[in-house]
């Protein structure tokens, strides 16, 4: 059942910031810059979406807007009830310091900044938001913003052993299932689960093509248009995202020539890459290394699974969706740190990647702590291994800049 | 629903058709079985001492008390097929409790237990997941049930376990009962318990339909008749219900099965896990007919042949990772890149 967080203090919470309200931030010129560097003309509809959602006219949508965070929260069923599935995670400069009057400074940057387009009252028309109880930035953001929302906490447990826990994420997938056709009366049955299922398998498939295509020759779809599809994904409507990913594939994959690419090619892990903190991906690219694959719970692990429905019974499907979304995940907060270095070790090996980029959004620290470990691991696979902390801001660009060059130079040498 | 298992259905259908029409469909070999031998002509029974010629041709024979009851072998029971002497086609158990109970020579079983022996090396335990009619017949329930929205009801692991300790207990009472009326002095109530275990077998009273013959169901002449014939009823009812509500539940159970799965390890056929690949997602753990998860447990490679496996590749059908779960016959890989690819679901892109 859904659970009301500080229910007696909501309305003196909401006066207190009210304030903040009405602060609409158009979106910045930078990011404008990142949505030029293409070649490819059906990008089109993919900036189009982003423009639109960037500036709110994005909810002009007929379907009940659901917000949530994390891969872990099943978009199928969101999507089965007939409702449009919106991820809220963001990583934006200009809502983290509107954030921080709410939350304060060394906390997590995705929290903050949510907080900041919360509280500016960004996302005044979404009935309800999804939080996870993943990690604990999480799980407190439940509760900071219940004064302004409905919420609906999923807790999964940290453990991601389908042996111990399979019953319980059915459980509790089955809970949030009623939850739902209750709050917004739809009848959904497994006629449903299976057409939403479908969506998400389908697109899938077209990730799986464009992963294969990028590893190959990473020019063809350029990391800046990857990460922009990505992010699109996250508000867009599913089949329209299919219909234009299928259009960009189809266009990158004709003009493919058949030159490799000059460039060692590094595979980066770590810390999400969302839209406008893409400083990563710049200083990376313009240092001359190309970002081949990429394994990070905003891409890979959301898009890389399909739904393998086996049984098509009701409780069966939304058990798959368990498997795909929590066992499956790849997010560092559960237990999955053997996982996480199977992953890294593979795809280097199976893409003939030449090094490893371990990106450190700071204040992450599920990510942080698990670095040395990682590093550990692939020197015994003779994988080169750079870890990068960095923020928001850009005051380190030249820094990171220099570094990732000497990392370059060392795998030109390591290749020879 | 992906082509291996597609393949594994339409290869349990044909099974069934040939093992219940079989003798039907191919008439013109009736001739050639009239003559059959044995494969080995030195080890040919002499005649009227082995006693698979004691059944009237073509039909098998149930004592039950003083009346002999008469079912006819295909179309009516796919156990046996053994027209006149030759080689004993029969159901393993089958061919063991009769055999201890006419007490056979060694001699003469020596051939058919050693290609009995050659077969299970090679596909192991496959028989259960592909051939066996009753396993169809199950697997058809459970079809059923999926389509009626009916959630599956999942066992827990001491649960199979015991299941397949009550397995052994039925097999070696139904041995030990056939070895006792085999002795002279116990012979008169060899027409009450011969072949005790076939007596109280869901094939017995299953498999005569499909031949639309109407199985011996109802036997009340004696005492023990009668016992046998309440059992298999409730061995009836537990089997619709083990494979109604469950998958291959009573798998863990089956005698024939069992003796099936000692081979299982180290047979021809084999399930091959590539750690490294695997993301722990608990999909081949979870869509296991028989409820094994040392395939989602292991984290280092190697081969991975478990007693309960029935081989019956569901597992490797939905593993989302390329090339994590292999099928492979001594030592080399069945799947072909383009064969098992999946169908509907997101495609598998080497």
């Amino acid at each position: 059942m859904q659970k009301k967080f500080l229910d007696r203090y909501r309305e003196t919470i909401f006066k207190g910031f009210a304030s903040n309200r009405g602060i609409v931030n158009n979106i910045s010129s930078e990011s404008i810059e990142y949505l030029q560097e293409t070649e490819n003309p059906c990008m089109e509809t993919f900036y189009q979406a982003i423009i639109d959602f960037e500036t709110k006219k994005f909810v002009d949508t007929e379907k009940p807007l659901v917000g949530y965070f994390c891969s872990i929260v099943p978009e199928e069923i969101i999507i089965a009830c007939s409702l449009h599935p919106v991820r809220l995670c963001c990583e934006d400069q200009i809502w983290t310091q509107a954030g921080e009057e709410v939350s304060p400074g060394d906390i997590c940057p995705v929290v903050k900044s949510v907080c900041g387009k919360f509280y500016s009252g960004f996302y005044d028309k979404f009935e309800i938001v999804v939080v996870p109880g993943t990690c604990d930035p999480k799980t407190k953001l439940a509760e900071m913003l219940s004064p302004l929302i409905d919420i609906y906490f999923l807790d999964p447990g940290r453990d991601a052993d389908y042996l111990k826990n399979a019953d319980i994420w059915e459980r509790k997938y089955r809970d949030f299932f009623d939850f739902l056709k209750k709050r917004f009366n739809y009848s959904a049955g497994r006629k449903e689960l299976i057409s939403a299922c479908q969506k998400t398998n389908k697109r899938t498939e077209i990730f799986r093509k464009i992963y294969q295509l990028r590893t190959k020759n990473p020019d063809a779809i350029n990391s800046f248009d990857y990460y922009i599809m990505i992010y699109a994904s996250f508000f867009m409507d599913i089949d329209l995202w299919n219909i234009s990913a299928e259009k960009v594939y189809k266009e990158a994959s004709a003009k493919e020539d058949k030159r490799t690419c000059g460039r060692p090619k590094v595979l980066l892990a770590g810390t999400p890459v969302i839209f406008p903190n893409f400083k990563i991906i710049d200083v990376i690219e313009k240092s001359g290394l190309s970002i081949a694959a990429d394994i990070q719970c905003t891409s890979f692990g959301r898009f890389y699974n399909p739904v393998e429905i086996d049984e098509e019974t009701e409780s069966g499907l939304i058990r798959a969706l368990t498997l795909k979304n929590i066992a499956g995940s790849i997010c560092p907060c559960l237990l999955n740190l053997e996982k996480m270095i199977n992953l890294i070790i593979d795809t280097v090996k199976k893409y003939n990647l030449d090094g490893v980029i371990y990106y450190n959004l700071r204040l992450c620290q599920v990510f942080d702590i698990q670095t040395a470990i990682i590093r550990q691991a692939l020197k015994q696979e003779n994988v080169p291994f750079i870890s990068i902390k960095t923020d928001l801001s850009k005051e380190d660009t030249g820094q990171l800049k220099t570094r990732f060059e000497a990392f370059r130079e060392m795998l030109e040498i390591h290749s020879k | 629903m992906n082509k291996i298992t597609i393949t594994r259905r339409i290869f349990q259908v044909v099974s069934l058709i040939l093992l219940v029409y079989g003798a039907y469909i191919f008439k013109e070999w009736k001739g050639s079985y009239e003559t059959e031998q044995s494969f080995f002509p030195s080890l040919q029974a002499p005649a009227g001492k082995i006693s698979t010629t004691q059944f009237e041709k073509g039909s098998i024979l149930w004592p039950s008390g003083a009346t002999p009851v008469i079912e006819n072998y295909p179309p009516s029971l796919v156990c046996r097929f053994n027209p006149k002497g030759g080689l004993f086609k029969a159901c393993i158990l089958h061919f063991f409790s009769e055999n201890l109970t006419w007490q056979t020579q060694i001699k003469y079983l020596l051939p058919y237990i050693t290609l009995f022996i050659l077969l299970c090396f090679i596909f192991g335990r496959m028989w259960c997941g592909w051939v066996c009619p009753i396993g169809t017949v199950g697997d058809f329930l459970t079809f059923l049930r999926r389509k009626m929205n009916i959630p599956l009801r999942r066992f827990p692991q001491n649960f199979r376990m015991n299941l397949s300790f009550t397995g052994y207990g039925i097999m070696v009472i139904a041995l030990a009962i056939s070895t006792i009326i085999g002795m002279p002095n116990f012979a008169r109530y060899q027409c009450y318990w011969f072949l005790p275990y076939c007596q109280i077998c869901p094939a017995r009273l299953i498999c005569p339909m499909f031949g639309l013959i109407k199985p011996n169901w109802k036997d009340f002449s004696t005492g023990i008749t009668t016992t046998f014939t309440i059992l298999a009823w409730i061995v009836l009812g537990l089997f619709i219900a083990a494979f109604y509500f469950g998958r291959r539940v009573w798998c863990h159970m089956c005698p024939v099965g069992l003796i099936n799965s000692w081979f299982n390890k180290g047979a021809g056929v084999e399930l091959h896990k590539k750690a490294i690949k695997c993301i722990k997602c608990g999909y081949c753990a979870d869509c296991c007919p028989m409820g094994l998860t040392k395939m989602y447990e292991m984290n280092k490679d190697g081969i991975y042949n478990q007693n309960a496996c029935i081989m019956c590749f569901r597992c490797v059908d939905v593993c989302p990772r390329e090339d994590c779960l292999t099928a492979r016959f001594f030592g080399k890989r069945i799947q072909s890149k383009d064969f098992f690819r999946r169908t509907k679901d997101a495609k598998k892109i080497p």
